[in-house]
């Protein structure tokens, strides 16, 4: 008995594009209106495969010319025995083929419903709360209006101005947009960076680290890769691994750009870095040091500027 | 403010070649030294003479004594600065330190030539210098049969008012005399300098400023740019000295170049150990008190914003005091400036976030000179949240300690010490004190004695 066969064609990313019903136990693909399934691929024959459905089921594929053939991970093929999970490709064109048999799993969870614009506003208002607040806590000249008004703008053009370009890559390339998830993630990723670099600094500061205060910035660098990485994640939740190796890459490569960056200027005389006193006293944490401590600590410099000396001198 | 428009003339300072015979002052006795007695140029007296005609006759007198002393590129023989100079005896001419520099410094990359008023040239050697004073003596290729005597009086022996004329070759446009007042000694600056008011201009650096009787009592050195016809000259006496103690065969370059790095470490930690003896006294700055030094030689500048409008949101007092004690190294390099900045600030209407981000906008590092690879290794800070005193008589303070040495020169550094008060919310003060070619040691020094002045006042 033929049983019916779904020739599905489909996205570079692996995602079904198009998806045909036909009736077996044999038809053909190709360019030509003779065939059953039409596929407008100029790189594709008119005449191209034959999928043909044995008795028991299997279904075999071959090339309908040796013009036409197919690959099969890559690898030439003119005929071949397919399930259906193998992946053909013609021309620019994948495809698979599966029969009514095809077993599909199970409903998953519903994880996601509809989008939860209300969390998501709340978020955005907290991040808008947040952003005025910073402003607020910096301001040292006389209060303009325009000055919040253009922040808060600017931080919520920015979001969408992000949200937006991943739900467009993620629209071309995943199939769905998911902007308010993209959302989400660029409104977490401000919130967690904003946490971050307020307790970071209010760290240095109540410890009097300049090591700490100027490497705060690497901090930005990590929330900007794990942002990046939930949004790929988001378009595509595949190859978790080489994203992150990826990003990871990406991430190192920007701490060393900036450091190495610093590293120059500081040769070219640059401030060395300072725990800015930016946080009131009451932050302070650290004990106070002693004069005979502090000292201490300076004399300790002297070897290091004698090294530089001797590194850089130029006289003979 | 003072000082930071003075400049030392030297991309053309005229040297006038003075031959004034040396003996006054411990310079030892050589043979040539007796034909000071006896020179023109002084003694003759012109009894109804005008004013004008007394330069004249000093210039007259002076024309064979007079030297321009041309530095050039050792490749291609271009003129790369002028000056003066003037003969002191036989084949030995004074000029400035500032006008022979580039050829200490950089000896492969610079050679040095003199021209007289008849236009007769040759080379010359540098035999010595007195860095403090910007000082050198040098050794021209003949000997010249005239030469400059000095003024015998001392300088308090003279008197505001006195002629003096000051000659050299301004901006290379030939040999001139001009006419000006001796106005005693340069108050509150560390280096001694006679205050001549006449106009020297670049070129003139190294040439004599002389008596009407002819003899040398200053040597041009610098002017002021925001004054009019202020100009400096080093006290005669110096020049006596180096001329004294100059060796008379021209040491190599390479001990130039060490004898360079000694006089600078001497006379750097002359001063900071007057500055350490002088000792700091306490100003007030609202609650605080911070020292501020004794020595006669600071000035201090005050200012604040609050008179600003819109109206501050926070005001700041802040007093300046900086030292008149730096000298000429090279081009680029002048060192031995001293400054002391109290900033007291407190709030008008700003919260405690507020506040302290202003005052984070108050304290970032200033390095007193700009920054020279050339010169310095990079900046290495220390910082610190510290007590220098008992917790009832001291405010806990940050203290940020940044320091870079010199790559030249062993053992000199430049040092800032910042400290910023942080007993309140809304109130503090920021003091920095730094300090340009000070030895390690006494950096630290004069750093606890900073910390150690700084208390409530109450």
């Amino acid at each position: 008995m033929a049983r019916v066969i779904w020739i599905e064609i489909l996205s570079r990313g692996g995602q079904v594009t198009h998806r045909y019903r036909c009736a077996g136990p044999e038809l053909r693909i190709g360019r030509s209106y003779q065939s059953d399934v039409i596929i407008d691929d100029p790189a594709v024959a008119p005449d191209h495969l034959r999928v043909t459905q044995g008795g028991d089921g299997a279904v075999l594929v071959e090339a309908a010319g040796p013009a036409s053939p197919f690959t099969i991970h890559g690898e030439r093929r003119e005929r071949s025995l397919v399930d259906g999970d193998t992946v053909l490709r013609i021309g620019h064109t994948a495809l698979r083929i599966r029969d009514e048999t095809y077993r599909v799993p199970a409903a998953a969870m519903l994880v996601e419903a509809k989008p939860r614009w209300i969390e998501l506003s709340a978020l955005i208002a907290v991040a808008l709360l947040i952003n005025g607040s910073t402003l607020w806590l910096n301001e040292t000249a006389e209060p303009k209006t325009s000055r919040y008004l253009a922040g808060m703008v600017g931080l919520a053009g920015g979001l969408l101005l992000w949200s937006g370009l991943w739900a467009l890559i993620s629209r071309i390339f995943g199939g769905a947009a998911r902007f308010a998830r993209h959302l989400g993630i660029a409104v977490g990723a401000f919130l967690a960076y904003t946490l971050y670099s307020f307790l970071a600094e209010a760290i240095a500061f109540s410890l009097s680290s300049g090591t700490i205060s100027g490497n705060v910035a690497i901090g930005f660098w990590i929330v900007l890769g794990i942002a990046c990485f939930l949004h790929l994640q988001v378009i595509a939740p595949s190859h978790a691994l080489l994203k992150t190796g990826i990003i990871a890459v990406l991430v190192l490569a920007g701490i060393a750009a900036q450091l190495a960056n610093h590293a120059e200027q500081l040769k070219n005389g640059a401030q060395p870095f300072i725990a800015q006193t930016t946080f009131p006293p009451a932050f302070r944490l650290a004990r106070a040091q002693s004069e005979d401590q502090f000292f201490a600590a300076v004399e300790g410099l002297r070897a290091k500027l004698d090294a530089d000396r001797k590194a850089g001198a130029t006289a003979p | 403010m003072i000082g930071r428009n003075m400049v030392l003339v030297p991309r053309f300072a005229l040297v006038s070649l003075l031959a004034a015979a040396m003996l006054c002052r411990g310079a030892p006795a050589s043979a040539q030294d007796t034909r000071a007695a006896g020179q023109p140029g002084g003694e003759t007296v012109h009894p109804a003479a005008p004013v004008s005609s007394t330069a004249e006759r000093i210039f007259e007198a002076a024309r064979g004594k007079l030297l321009q002393i041309r530095t050039e590129l050792a490749a291609s023989g271009r003129q790369t600065t002028l000056g003066s100079a003037f003969l002191v005896d036989g084949d030995l001419a004074i000029t400035n330190y500032h006008v022979v520099s580039q050829f200490v410094l950089e000896p492969d990359l610079y050679r040095l030539e003199y021209f007289t008023a008849g236009s007769d040239h040759g080379s010359l050697q540098v035999l010595g210098f007195d860095i403090a004073d910007d000082l050198a003596l040098v050794k021209i290729d003949r000997a010249q049969p005239e030469h400059f005597v000095f003024d015998p009086r001392k300088l308090d022996e003279m008197i505001k008012g006195e002629q003096l004329y000051a000659m050299g070759n301004p901006l290379d446009i030939g040999f001139a005399i001009v006419e000006g007042t001796y106005n005693g000694l340069v108050e509150r600056s560390y280096t001694p300098h006679i205050h001549f008011s006449g106009a020297v201009n670049p070129g003139m650096s190294g040439g004599p400023a002389v008596t009407s009787n002819g003899d040398v009592v200053g040597i041009n050195v610098a002017t002021r740019l925001d004054g009019e016809l202020v100009s400096f000259l080093v006290p005669a006496q110096y020049a006596v000295a180096l001329l004294g103690a100059a060796p008379r065969d021209p040491p190599k370059p390479k001990a130039l170049r060490a004898e360079l790095a000694r006089q600078i470490a001497a006379r750097q930690t002359a001063l900071y150990a007057e500055v350490e003896t002088a000792g700091l006294q306490a100003a007030n700055f609202g609650p605080y008190a911070a020292g501020e030094s004794k020595a006669d030689w600071f000035t201090c500048w005050g200012q604040t914003n609050a008179g600003q409008a819109p109206k501050p949101r926070a005001i700041v007092e802040t007093t300046n005091c900086s030292s008149e004690s730096d000298i000429y190294i090279a081009d680029d390099l002048h060192i031995g400036r001293l400054y002391v900045t109290h900033s007291y600030i407190r709030s008008a209407d700003l919260n405690a976030f507020q506040f302290a981000t202003y005052v984070a906008t108050q304290n970032g590092l200033q390095w007193p000179a700009r920054w020279r690879e050339k010169w310095y290794t990079p900046p290495r800070c220390t910082q610190d949240f510290m007590r220098g005193g008992a917790a009832d008589q001291a405010p806990p303070v940050e203290a940020i300690w940044c320091a870079r040495a010199y790559k030249d020169f062993p053992d000199l550094f430049d040092v800032a010490l910042t400290t910023v008060t942080q007993d309140r919310g809304t109130e503090t003060l920021v003091s920095r004190l730094s300090f340009q070619a000070v030895s390690y040691e006494a950096a630290q020094t004069l750093g606890k004695q900073f910390i150690a002045a700084l208390r409530w006042h109450e």
